[in-house]
């Protein structure tokens, strides 16, 4: 497969993945146009291996995280002070609401957002998002489940369960 | 519980992705990055020369970058031949972005300043390939992040990159881009991902230009 064949059948999947990732236009065109520049320095090795897939999502995965590790010394958690964890027992107030998810999301740490998205967005099994990742597959359930340990103890379950 | 917490976040994940850019050139941009990439190693390493050619020069001349005849002659631009536009070589970039005002507003830094002195950079770092010098300016006016009177940016050295394939130009040989007196419009990032402006640089591609009024109005304009 040729490189531009590549990108016209895979780039827009990209781009929503890093979209998704960064939530930020911007750095998600950025982050995909360094990961695919960098399949094209190799595109004859990553096209013999025959796992573009595979050496993209790494590159664009690693892309991230390095971004994130290299603010990590500035970067501050979403202030939750609009976020109350709904009240189980109190089900009038248990408004399900995406964006209530999407705050707690915001407060993860990168790598556990980032399973969180390959697994539930890109839809990858443990060994995928390991490789994706660059860690073992221990490691991701161990991040994905406490990732989603995290979003239940934020009262997010609680509200979904409300959620009608 | 868990399923619907799971299926939540495969609804939110799929409707963020909704909301994605339009996919537009990506295998032309990440051509032109990689031709980028190509190119700045080439034109930053002629450049280093062209950097120690000035600061050797400079040395001999018992100042920095101070006393030179090609300074004196660049010192002596007169308000109409003052030059305008982007400095030398910003033009000539492959830049990810175009030059465009309303793009400043996602420069990590802009500002309007005068050159007051120029000495070594400080965001070089060990097997940095880039060797910019740093520049010293008395604000004018901030119009994108940073704050207070002074600033230090590392910078392209004022002898300006050769372009790629060409020998660079020995010092005196050309007038330098900027020189202590020099009034310009800076924009530019944080080297290494840092988050201050001691990490700050400045290139044609984060669009630095010479000052003039109208395109300081621009400035100012898109980034109100």
């Amino acid at each position: 497969m040729s490189f531009e064949r590549y990108v016209t059948e895979r780039g827009p999947s990209l781009l929503r993945l890093a979209y998704v990732l960064t939530g930020d236009p911007h750095r998600a065109e950025d982050l995909t146009q360094t990961a695919l520049a960098d399949a094209y320095r190799h595109w004859r090795k990553v096209a013999v291996a025959g796992q573009p897939d595979a050496y993209v999502h790494r590159m664009l995965i690693n892309a991230h995280l390095n971004w994130h590790r290299r603010r990590s010394s500035t970067e501050r958690p979403t202030d939750l002070a609009g976020w109350e964890p709904a009240a189980a027992s109190d089900p009038a107030e248990g408004v399900a609401s995406r964006d209530q998810l999407r705050q707690v999301l915001a407060t993860l740490a990168p790598r556990a957002r980032t399973a969180l998205v390959l697994r539930y967005y890109a839809d990858l099994d443990d060994a995928g998002i390991a490789d994706a990742m660059g860690v073992s597959v221990s490691a991701v359930r161990a991040t994905t489940s406490r990732a989603l340990a995290t979003l239940r103890s934020n009262g997010v379950a609680a509200v979904l369960r409300e959620t009608p | 519980m868990t399923d619907q917490l799971e299926g939540e976040l495969r609804l939110l994940f799929a409707e963020e992705s909704e909301q994605a850019p339009a996919a537009v050139a990506l295998a032309n941009g990440a051509r032109r990055r990689v031709r980028q990439r190509r190119q700045s190693r080439l034109a930053w390493g002629a450049g280093a020369l062209v950097a120690a050619s000035v600061a050797a020069v400079a040395g001999l001349g018992g100042g920095p970058l101070n006393g030179s005849p090609a300074r004196e002659q660049a010192v002596a631009h007169s308000p109409e031949s003052r030059p305008t536009g982007a400095l030398p070589g910003g033009e000539m970039a492959d830049c990810v972005y175009a030059y465009s005002p309303p793009l400043l507003r996602d420069r990590a830094f802009a500002f309007d300043g005068t050159v007051i002195s120029i000495g070594p950079a400080h965001t070089d770092r060990p097997g940095s390939i880039l060797h910019v010098v740093g520049a010293t300016f008395a604000v004018s006016e901030w119009f994108v992040g940073g704050s207070g009177p002074t600033v230090t940016i590392d910078m392209t050295a004022p002898g300006g990159t050769p372009r790629v394939g060409e020998p660079p130009p020995a010092y005196g040989e050309l007038p330098p881009a900027y020189e202590i007196g020099s009034r310009l419009l800076v924009s530019g990032a944080h080297r290494w991902d840092g988050t201050t402006m001691a990490d700050a640089i400045a290139w044609g591609c984060g669009f630095t230009r010479y000052y003039d009024k109208s395109t300081a109005d621009s400035w100012r304009e898109a980034t109100r």
